[in-house]
C-alpha cells in the first residue's frame, strides 16, 4: 500500500507540470539594451512630423522619431489626425491648395481608436514657455494642436505620465523660427522667447525630467537663418541685377530690388548678406509681378516690414548661439547625448543639391509648385521626409555612440 | 460548550464575515475548513470531522456527535500586472481577506443528524491602485461574496449516507471602476479622444453596488465500498440570482484639463474641461446616482471522490470535480439611466483534481498530520483574464495538522501555496478588431492559512 503512495507523490510533480505559463509580447528590442522600451518624444513641429505647412497621419509616420523608433524595434504610438490634417498640408504653396480639395475640413479629428500611450508627444509651435501650461502658446499657429496632441495636458505632464526610458528632446526650434516666419513684421524680435525666460524654462523642464531617471537624447537648435523659407537680400539683388559673379539677371522690370539690398561687396556699406527676405513676401512679390495684372513690386531691405534686418538677424542668430550653449551646458551637467544640428545643417549643404540660396521657381508657369529643394517641404522651413532621415539617423548615431548600442540606421 | 464560547464563536464568524477573494477557479472558494485545506480540499469521500461536510458533501454529517465549529481561512493574494508595450507593472494591494465558516451539527435519533452551515463558497475581492493601476477603466476594486446559510439534514443506513441542504444565499456585489474621459462623447459623434483627450484620462469613479438572496440545494452521498474504501459523490445546484436593487453612485473627478484656443467645440481657450462634463454629473444629467439591476449565477458543482486507507493510520484521497462556469457569460449591469452594459466572461467549465493524505502520528491526541496537492484549469478564455478577475491555471500545496486540545476542543490548522501560472489577459476594453489581450498577468498566487476550532459534546 505504501508503493501506491509513493505512485501518487511521484506523478504530482508530472501534474504540475501540466499547465504551461504564457509570456508577455513585448517589442524585441535586443538591440538596444531596452533603452527603447518606452520611447517619448518632446519637441515642435520639426519631432512631430509637419510638413508643407501641414500636418496629417501621413506626414507624421514619416517624423524622425518615428522612424528611429522603427529601427529601434519599439513601440511608439503617435497622436494620429485623420486625413487631410489640421490643417491639411500644402498641395501647391502657389494656388495655396491643401490635400483634401477645398472642400475639406480646416482641422480634422484624431484617428480612433486612440492609442493606449503616445510616445510621440511633440506639438507643433511648441516653445519653452508652454511646456508647464495647458494651453499652447498663444502666438503660434498651430495652438489648438495642443489639444488634438496633448488632450489639454501640460507638456511636461504629457511626458511624465509616459514614465520614458529614453526622452528625445527637440526643443528651442518654436523659440527662434517665430521672428523669421513672423508675417507680418518678419524679423520681429518680440516673436522669439528672451533668453532669460528659455533658460529659465528650458533649465526647469530639464530638472524635472531628472526626475524621471530617464536616459535624454537633446537636439540644438537648427540655425533658422540659414532654411529656404528666407533668401538673402544680396540674392535678390544678384538676380535683379545680373551684376554678381555668375549670375544672370532673372526677375521680370514689373519686380525691382533697391540697392540697399547688395552685397556688401558690390556696393560699400550694404548689408544685403544680412538681410533676409521671407519667401511669402519676397517670392510672392515676384510671382504677382509675374503674372496677370504684373502688380510691380519693389523689395526695398530697409523696410522692416519686408525684411529681416541686419539687427535683427543678429538678434535671432546670438539668440539661437546663447540657447544652443545651454543646451550644450545642460546635456553635459547631465550626461544626456546630444545631436548637433548644426552638423546636420552642414550634412544637408552638401549633399543633394544643398540648400537653394534662392527657391526654384521652374515649374510655377506650368502650375507647379515653388520648390525649396531635396531637404525641405512645401512651407521652406519644415523638414522633408528625406530629413527627416538624416535626422534620424543622427540621432541613430548618437544613441548607438552613447549608450552602446547597436540600432541600423534608416534604410 | 459553554454559552460565553458559543458568543464568542458567533461574534467571531461576524467579524470574519468579510469578503472573501479569488484566488481559485473562477470566484470559487473551497476553503472552507481547516481540516480539508490541509488535505488538498479531499472531501467527498470522507469528509472531516468538524462539520464541513456540510459544504464538501452534506451525507457527511450523518453519524457525527453533537458538535459545533467555527474557523476561517486567511488568505494573501498576489498578482503583478505587465503591460506589453509599456512593460509598466503594477500589483494587487497588499491585503489580508478573511474566509469564514461556521458549522452546528446535532444527531437526531440513532440513523440522523441535522445541521446549519454558514460558508462563502464563491466569492472574490480583488483591489488594485484606484490612481495609478491602468486597469482602473474595467475595475479597480471588484468585491463579490456569497455566503451561504445551509441547513441540513443527512442520514445513514448501513454503509451508505446520504444528506441535503437547503442553501439560502446572501449575494453581495461592489463593482468599483474609473471611466476614461477619452471614451466619452463631447459632441455627437466626437470623442473626447478624437479631440485629443489621452487614453485613461480619469474623470469620474463609479461604484455599483447590490445584494440580493437566493436559494439553492446542497447533495451528497457516501458509500463504504470495504472498511479500507469509501467512495462519495456531491452535488451543488446553481442559482441564479438577480440584485434589482442594486445602486450606482459616480463622483467627478477632476482632470485640470483645459482647451485651447481654435478647439473644434468652438470653446473659448482655457475652457476647462471639467466645466464640460460637470452637468452630466447634475440632475438631468446621466452620470447621477441610479438604480441598477445585476444577475449573478452561482455555477453548479460536481464532486466524486474516494478515499483509501491502505494502512491502519494513513488515509489517502482522491476528488475530481466538475464546475459548469459556462453559466458565466456575462455579468449584466442594467442602468435606471445610462445604457445597460455587461461584463462579458464567456467561461468554460472545467474539472479540479484533488490529492490529499492525512497520517494518523498520535492516537491518543488524535494528531493528524495531512497533505495536498491540487491542480486546475483556468475556467475564464484569455480575453475575459481582466483585473477584476485575473483567473489562471493553477497548482496548490497544503499541509496541515490536527490535534485534539482538551476533551471539548479539537484544533484545525493548515496552510496551501497557491501556484498560478502565468497568464495573458487585458486592462483594456475590447474593440472590434483590436487585440484581445495587452500584457501579462504573472507571479499570481496566494498564501492560505486556515484555521477551525471545533468542539464536541
Amino acid at each position: 500500500m505504501f508503493r501506491r503512495f509513493r505512485l501518487i507523490a511521484l506523478a504530482l510533480p508530472f501534474l504540475a507540470g501540466c499547465f504551461t505559463s504564457e509570456t508577455l509580447n513585448s517589442p524585441d528590442l535586443s538591440n538596444n539594451n531596452g533603452l527603447f522600451t518606452r520611447f517619448v518624444s518632446i519637441g515642435t513641429s520639426i519631432s512631430s512630423g509637419l510638413q508643407s505647412a501641414g500636418i496629417n497621419d501621413s506626414t507624421q509616420k514619416r517624423a524622425f522619431p518615428v522612424l528611429v523608433a522603427q529601427q529601434a524595434g519599439a513601440s511608439f504610438s503617435r497622436p494620429s489626425l485623420n486625413m487631410p490634417g489640421c490643417p491639411a498640408p500644402f498641395t501647391n504653396n502657389v494656388t495655396q491648395a491643401r490635400v483634401g480639395g477645398p472642400g475639406a475640413p480646416p482641422c480634422s479629428l484624431r484617428e480612433t481608436p486612440i492609442p493606449y500611450n503616445v510616445g510621440n508627444l511633440a506639438v507643433p509651435g511648441l516653445t519653452t514657455p508652454d511646456l508647464f501650461t495647458n494651453v499652447g502658446s498663444p502666438t503660434s499657429t498651430y495652438e489648438r494642436l495642443q489639444v488634438f496632441f496633448l488632450g489639454g495636458q501640460t507638456p511636461w505632464n504629457a511626458v511624465k505620465s509616459a514614465q520614458p526610458t529614453l526622452l528625445s528632446i527637440e526643443i528651442g526650434s518654436s523659440d527662434v523660427i517665430g521672428a523669421v516666419a513672423s508675417a507680418g513684421n518678419p524679423g520681429d524680435p518680440d516673436s522669439t522667447t528672451p533668453y532669460p525666460e528659455f533658460a529659465l524654462n528650458y533649465t526647469r523642464f530639464a530638472d524635472s525630467v531628472a526626475t524621471l531617471n530617464t536616459r535624454v537624447v537633446a537636439f540644438t537648435i537648427p540655425d533658422v537663418t540659414q532654411i529656404p523659407y528666407t533668401s538673402r537680400g544680396s540674392t535678390y539683388w544678384c538676380l535683379f541685377t545680373g551684376l554678381c559673379p555668375g549670375v544672370t539677371k532673372q526677375f521680370p522690370p514689373t519686380f525691382s530690388v533697391n540697392n540697399n539690398c547688395a552685397p556688401n561687396a558690390a556696393i560699400l556699406g550694404s548689408k544685403g548678406d544680412s538681410i533676409l527676405v521671407p519667401w511669402t513676401i519676397g517670392v510672392a512679390g515676384l510671382l504677382r509681378a509675374s503674372s496677370p495684372p504684373f502688380t510691380p513690386f519693389t523689395l526695398d531691405c530697409s523696410n522692416t516690414l519686408q525684411v529681416v534686418t541686419p539687427a535683427e538677424y543678429a538678434y535671432v542668430r546670438n539668440t539661437t548661439d546663447q540657447m544652443n550653449q545651454l543646451i550644450r551646458d545642460q546635456a553635459a551637467l547631465r550626461g544626456w547625448a546630444l545631436v548637433d544640428a548644426g552638423l546636420i545643417f552642414t550634412q544637408l549643404q552638401t549633399q543633394q543639391g544643398g540648400i537653394p540660396a534662392f527657391p526654384s521657381l521652374a515649374a510655377v508657369p506650368t502650375g507647379g509648385s515653388i520648390n525649396f529643394g531635396t531637404w525641405f517641404s512645401l512651407d521652406g522651413f519644415h523638414p522633408s521626409s528625406a530629413t527627416h532621415r538624416v535626422v534620424a539617423d543622427s540621432m541613430i548615431a548618437v544613441i548607438n555612440r552613447k549608450f552602446t548600442t547597436q540600432i541600423p540606421a534608416v534604410p | 460548550m459553554r454559552r460565553s464560547e458559543v458568543c464568542f464563536a458567533l461574534a467571531a464568524a461576524l467579524m470574519l464575515a468579510r469578503p472573501a477573494v479569488s484566488h481559485a477557479q473562477g470566484y470559487g472558494v473551497y476553503e472552507q475548513s481547516a481540516c480539508t485545506m490541509g488535505r488538498g480540499g479531499t472531501a467527498a469521500a470522507e469528509p472531516c470531522a468538524d462539520g464541513s461536510g456540510m459544504y464538501f458533501n452534506p451525507a457527511g454529517i450523518a453519524g457525527l456527535p453533537l458538535s459545533g465549529s467555527v474557523g476561517g481561512t486567511l488568505i494573501w493574494p498576489s498578482t503583478t500586472w505587465a503591460n506589453d508595450n509599456t512593460q509598466i507593472r503594477a500589483e494587487f494591494l497588499s491585503k489580508t481577506y478573511v474566509v469564514p465558516n461556521l458549522y452546528f451539527v446535532a444527531p437526531v435519533a440513532r440513523r440522523y443528524a441535522l445541521g446549519f452551515g454558514v460558508f462563502v463558497p464563491y466569492g472574490l475581492t480583488t483591489e488594485w491602485d484606484k490612481e495609478t493601476f491602468e486597469g482602473r477603466f474595467l475595475g479597480y476594486k471588484t468585491s463579490l461574496k456569497a455566503i451561504y446559510l445551509q441547513p441540513t439534514a443527512a442520514a445513514h443506513f448501513g454503509k451508505l449516507k446520504i444528506g441535503a441542504g437547503l442553501d439560502i444565499t446572501s449575494l453581495s456585489v461592489d463593482l468599483e471602476r474609473k471611466l476614461d474621459l477619452s471614451q466619452q462623447f463631447a459632441a455627437p459623434g466626437v470623442t473626447f479622444g478624437m479631440l485629443g483627450v489621452p487614453f485613461g484620462t480619469d474623470f469620474a469613479d463609479a461604484a455599483v453596488t447590490g445584494n440580493a438572496w437566493g436559494v439553492g440545494y446542497n447533495l451528497g452521498a457516501t458509500y463504504e465500498v470495504a472498511p479500507q474504501l469509501s467512495v462519495g459523490v456531491r452535488y451543488l445546484a446553481r442559482q441564479k440570482i438577480t440584485a434589482s436593487n442594486g445602486m450606482a453612485e459616480f463622483t467627478q473627478d477632476p482632470t485640470g484639463l483645459v482647451l485651447t484656443a481654435g478647439n473644434p467645440l468652438g470653446l473659448p481657450g482655457g475652457t476647462p474641461v471639467d466645466a464640460l462634463v460637470a452637468p452630466q454629473f447634475e440632475e438631468g444629467g446621466s452620470l447621477v446616482t441610479q438604480g441598477v439591476s445585476t444577475t449573478i449565477r452561482l455555477p453548479n458543482q460536481l464532486v466524486m471522490g474516494v478515499a483509501l486507507t491502505p494502512v491502519k493510520a494513513l488515509k489517502v484521497m482522491f476528488d475530481a470535480q466538475y464546475t459548469w462556469w459556462e453559466v458565466l457569460d456575462q455579468i449584466p449591469l442594467d442602468f435606471e439611466i445610462l445604457p445597460n452594459s455587461s461584463l462579458v466572461l464567456d467561461d468554460e467549465s472545467v474539472w479540479t483534481w484533488r490529492f490529499g493524505a492525512e497520517l494518523l502520528l498520535d492516537k491518543e491526541r488524535d494528531l493528524k498530520f495531512r497533505l495536498g496537492y491540487i491542480f486546475h484549469d483556468a475556467a475564464a478564455p484569455d480575453q475575459s483574464v481582466v483585473p477584476n478577475l485575473p483567473e489562471a491555471a493553477r497548482n496548490d500545496y497544503s499541509f496541515g495538522v490536527g490535534i485534539r486540545v482538551t476533551k471539548t476542543f479539537y484544533l484545525d490548522a493548515s496552510y496551501m501555496f497557491v501556484d498560478a501560472v502565468n497568464r495573458r489577459g487585458r486592462t483594456i476594453d475590447l474593440t472590434p478588431g483590436g487585440p484581445i489581450t495587452n500584457g501579462l498577468y504573472f507571479d499570481a498566487g496566494a498564501s492560505l492559512l486556515s484555521f477551525t476550532l471545533t468542539a464536541t459534546f
